[in-house]
């Protein structure tokens, strides 16, 4: 009784000629992917990659899993993730392709220039309601402006300001895309928000200062600025050339750093 | 003891031997004629794609599957795998939520549908709103998407088609195609009708396009909001019209579910998968 085994390839390592990678993980990442991905393939016809989006906990857990060959992570693994793989931790690497942060932007006419971010907490959480409160004697009431939670800065912002036990509160108004944020807290004059910094710096948007530092290319790469973030690739270290030549694609400064340079994003130096 | 009962002791003995091998031998037929249950469920664009050639394949090479796959969404198959009612979950366009540390997502395959004119069509791009509009007849003039002014021949395919489907679902985002669309009934037919008329707009598969693909029909893709429908926007998510599928497992699954995976994703199974119309990914 024989039994005829179907040929099992799970890896690139495949009889076509076209080399397949996966590419998984945070939102935050997909911009720069995207576009560095794009010029890649463009450059190299034999590639193909696939980008599936979810959060940077996908991006470490498909690595681990080998359902993808390159994670895209924006934060730090996650503790339960970290004590799971904890004896196998070493065998896999980072990739720090770019620096970005959250900035928090109000109304041009708005004085009010630096926020701790235990201010930042008590706003948010609806704790604070005046603008009173920080210095702005007729300011009045402070209007809250938000990504939707199903965004990654709305997770990055609970991750950096508001902690495990404190929510944005209800009283927020929640915006679908960056530039629907940014363009109505042009118009409200009481009104205060977060986002992407590449996406505030683009709109010339009115930034303040967190716990004393303003955002900018040199304080967010250096992380003097507090609401930084690494956007980075997770690998196998012992992972396939054809992965290995997509990430010195995306760290030499000829074409990877290039296009995030051109594209306003915080290169890595 | 007399010849006659020393030849009785040996009978004995030898039918036993007899009987303890023949056990041992049903035994072994028994273990490997036992069916190995394998339930799939989830949603239906997987499984029309899994559906019959892929799966028919698979039990040639594995027949001990007691195969059973059921079509319906995405996160009733999440939740039927949690709750450890189904082997396999069938997911489109999401990972399961990042808290499901233990599930393992596997990317099998990509649909892509390519909104299709006449390759003499002076009109190369829509946008996402208007495509969305011309398919619900609120636009029916070529002169509102900057071509001439005539009427817009709308062609659609039946209901149960699967590029049908997915324009309803991630275009129309819920809604459906006119009625008064003209429907055909394969790739080719809509290949050849839009081929032949320069004023039909229609929608193919990209497998179909790349299918129909000769000199003889003169078809081309529009791009939408200014993105091509090729190999680089299709995989990067650029193109609207992309449903990513996935076959979701617990990290305790069967054999028989590993099994089925590593199928699909070999490149038997892809080369079915893409037969079926979807874009190979591995």
């Amino acid at each position: 009784m024989s039994q005829v085994e179907p040929k099992i390839i799970m890896t690139e390592a495949q009889s076509s000629p076209i080399k397949r990678l996966q590419i998984r993980g945070s939102e935050s990442v997909k911009p720069i992917i995207q576009k560095i991905g794009y010029q890649y393939m463009t450059d190299f016809p034999s590639v193909e990659l696939t980008l599936s989006l979810g959060s940077s906990v996908h991006g470490y857990k498909s690595v681990f899993q080998g359902t993808a060959e390159i994670g895209m992570v924006s934060s730090n693994m996650p503790d339960e993730l970290h004590r799971q793989m904890q004896d196998k931790i070493s065998e896999y690497k980072y990739t720090l392709i770019a620096h970005d942060a959250i900035a928090v932007i109000v109304h041009p006419s708005n004085p009010v220039k630096n926020l701790t971010r235990q201010d930042l907490k008590r706003i948010f959480s609806g704790r604070a309601k005046d603008w009173e409160d920080f210095g702005w004697d007729d300011g009045g009431k402070i209007e809250i402006y938000s990504p939707h939670p199903a965004h990654q800065a709305f997770a990055t912002w609970r991750r950096l300001v508001m902690g495990e036990t404190s929510y944005v509160t209800i009283e927020s108004k929640t915006f679908n895309s960056d530039k629907a944020i940014t363009q109505s807290v042009e118009n409200t004059r009481q009104s205060i928000a977060y986002l992407s910094w590449v996406e505030a710096h683009a709109a010339g948007s009115t930034v303040v200062q967190v716990d004393g530092q303003y955002p900018s290319s040199e304080t967010i790469s250096k992380k003097l600025y507090l609401l930084s973030q690494e956007l980075r690739l997770f690998s196998k270290i012992d992972a396939s050339d054809q992965v290995e030549k997509f990430l010195n694609y995306c760290v030499s400064q000829k074409t990877g750093q290039a296009i995030i340079k051109d594209m306003g994003w915080i290169s890595i130096g | 003891m007399n010849r006659r009962t020393v030849l009785k002791g040996v009978g004995v003995g030898i039918g036993a031997i007899c009987a303890v091998g023949a056990a041992n031998f049903y035994y072994a037929l028994l273990e490997f004629r036992r069916r190995k249950p394998l339930i799939i469920g989830g949603a239906t664009v997987v499984k029309r794609l899994l559906d019959t050639r892929l799966i028919e394949t698979f039990l040639k090479y594995y027949p001990e599957a007691d195969l059973l796959i059921e079509g319906g969404y995405s996160h009733g198959g999440l939740m039927a795998l949690e709750r450890g009612s189904i082997d396999l979950a069938m997911m489109s366009n999401h990972l399961a939520p990042a808290d499901k540390l233990n599930f393992l997502e596997y990317l099998i395959g990509i649909e892509t549908v390519g909104i299709i004119v006449n390759d003499n069509s002076v009109v190369k791009n829509i946008s996402t709103i208007d495509a969305r509009r011309v398919f619900q007849r609120e636009i029916t003039n070529w002169k509102e998407l900057g071509g001439p002014d005539a009427p817009i021949q709308l062609y659609s395919r039946p209901d149960d088609e699967t590029a049908k489907k997915s324009v309803e679902q991630v275009l129309l985002e819920g809604g459906v195609v006119h009625e008064q669309a003209t429907v055909l009934s394969s790739n080719r037919a809509m290949a050849e009708k839009v081929s032949s008329d320069p004023l039909a707009i229609g929608f193919i598969s990209q497998q179909g396009y790349l299918n129909t693909k000769e000199p003889t029909l003169k078809i081309r893709p529009l791009s939408i909001d200014g993105v091509e429908m090729d190999q680089r926007s299709i995989g990067l998510g650029l193109y609207p019209l992309v449903r990513q599928l996935f076959l979701v497992l617990r990290d305790d699954a069967s054999d028989i579910s590993k099994k089925f995976i590593a199928f699909v994703l070999s490149d038997e199974g892809q080369t079915l998968l893409a037969d079926s119309g979807a874009l190979r990914v591995r």
